[in-house]
């Protein structure tokens, strides 16, 4: 059972961070109401939060990834779901290393 | 909420919790490349709670630990569980406080889904709720520490898992939510700035900050478009 202070402050950070997210809209309820704005921008950011998080490595790795990608949107959007999506996503990567892109 | 109505939740949400294992083995494993211990792991699945955002700050896990852009990322990337309280308050509004930290725990996807549809037809149960999610954070827990004991073995030698493309793992996650969020039209230009400001953020600012400037970007652009849209249309 190994852990560094550093690690565990990061993880109580994370830990916090995490239920301020989730306690936010709860207490939120009680002063914001139902403002538009702030209703329409929690609406938008998880998406483009994801987006963000996947488009650099995905440029800065090339082919492979791409390719993955590609595949994980059509699974997930045909197959319709999760594990599927994830599945294919990582298989393809596989297949296309073994195919000699990078 | 009764000790019968926990136990009433737990079992119905044991089938869907595995669901989380994929997910959670991938992150055990990358996790583990990362130089996180198995107990390290333990302790963020179980007291974060919130795969895609342990998976995000995965991305940012580099000596010495950004902790503001961590913990950021974490509120930033979980800020669809604002939504979700948002929608549970009114159903609970007269929770007792030391109830409420274990509600907000709790809070994730397939168990608020599972429960606000209850909640919804008059029926939901207290008990239920922390039942179902009791079993989840377990799962979860157990999922992404099965993954750290895989990458112990054959998966601890990077050349093997890149091979079987489990250096995808991670970004195939945030792929895949993305494609299932996806609503058309509505989203292509708030995205598109968000993937832009993104690239943008790490050419220009470098590390891995692209993820909450790319995130708050096209989140503000999208709810900027949407209220003037709004607005447009009422005057």
């Amino acid at each position: 059972m190994t852990a560094s202070p550093e690690n565990l402050l990061a993880i109580l950070m994370m830990a916090l961070a995490a239920m301020a997210a989730k306690a936010g809209g709860f207490l939120a309820m009680r002063w914001l109401g139902q403002h538009r704005f702030v209703a329409a921008w929690l609406e938008h950011a998880p998406g483009a939060v994801l987006v963000s998080a996947a488009i650099v490595p995905i440029v800065q790795t090339g082919g492979a990834f791409w390719i993955g990608a590609t595949a994980a949107v059509v699974a997930t959007r045909w197959a319709g779901g999760f594990t599927p999506g994830l599945f294919v996503a990582v298989g393809t990567v596989a297949l296309a290393r073994w195919a000699g892109l990078s | 909420m009764t000790w019968r109505s926990f136990q009433a939740g737990a079992l119905r949400m044991f089938l869907p919790s595995f669901a989380t294992f994929p997910f959670g083995i991938g992150f055990g494993v990358a996790a583990a490349q990362k130089g996180l211990s198995a107990f390290e792991v333990g302790l963020m699945s179980f007291t974060v709670f919130a795969g895609t955002s342990q998976m995000v700050a995965l991305d940012l896990w580099t000596h010495p630990l950004p902790l503001f852009a961590l913990a950021a990322s974490v509120f930033v990337a979980n800020l669809r569980y604002f939504v979700m309280g948002a929608a549970l308050q009114p159903h609970l509004p007269s929770l007792r406080w030391y109830v409420q930290p274990a509600v907000w725990h709790v809070t994730v996807d397939q168990n608020w889904a599972t429960n606000i549809a209850e909640y919804r037809r008059g029926h939901g149960d207290l008990g239920r709720f922390l039942g179902g999610g009791f079993v989840m954070v377990l799962s979860w827990t157990a999922a992404t520490l099965l993954g750290h004991l895989a990458a112990g073995g054959v998966l601890s030698d990077p050349t093997a898992a890149r091979r079987l493309g489990l250096d995808f793992v991670g970004i195939a996650v945030f792929v895949v939510v993305a494609a299932i969020l996806f609503r058309g039209k509505r989203d292509v230009a708030s995205w598109s700035v968000a993937i832009a400001t993104a690239l943008a953020a790490k050419w220009l600012v470098g590390g891995n900050w692209y993820i909450v400037i790319g995130g708050l970007a096209g989140g503000l652009f999208g709810a900027w478009r949407q209220t003037r849209t709004s607005n447009d249309r009422k005057s």
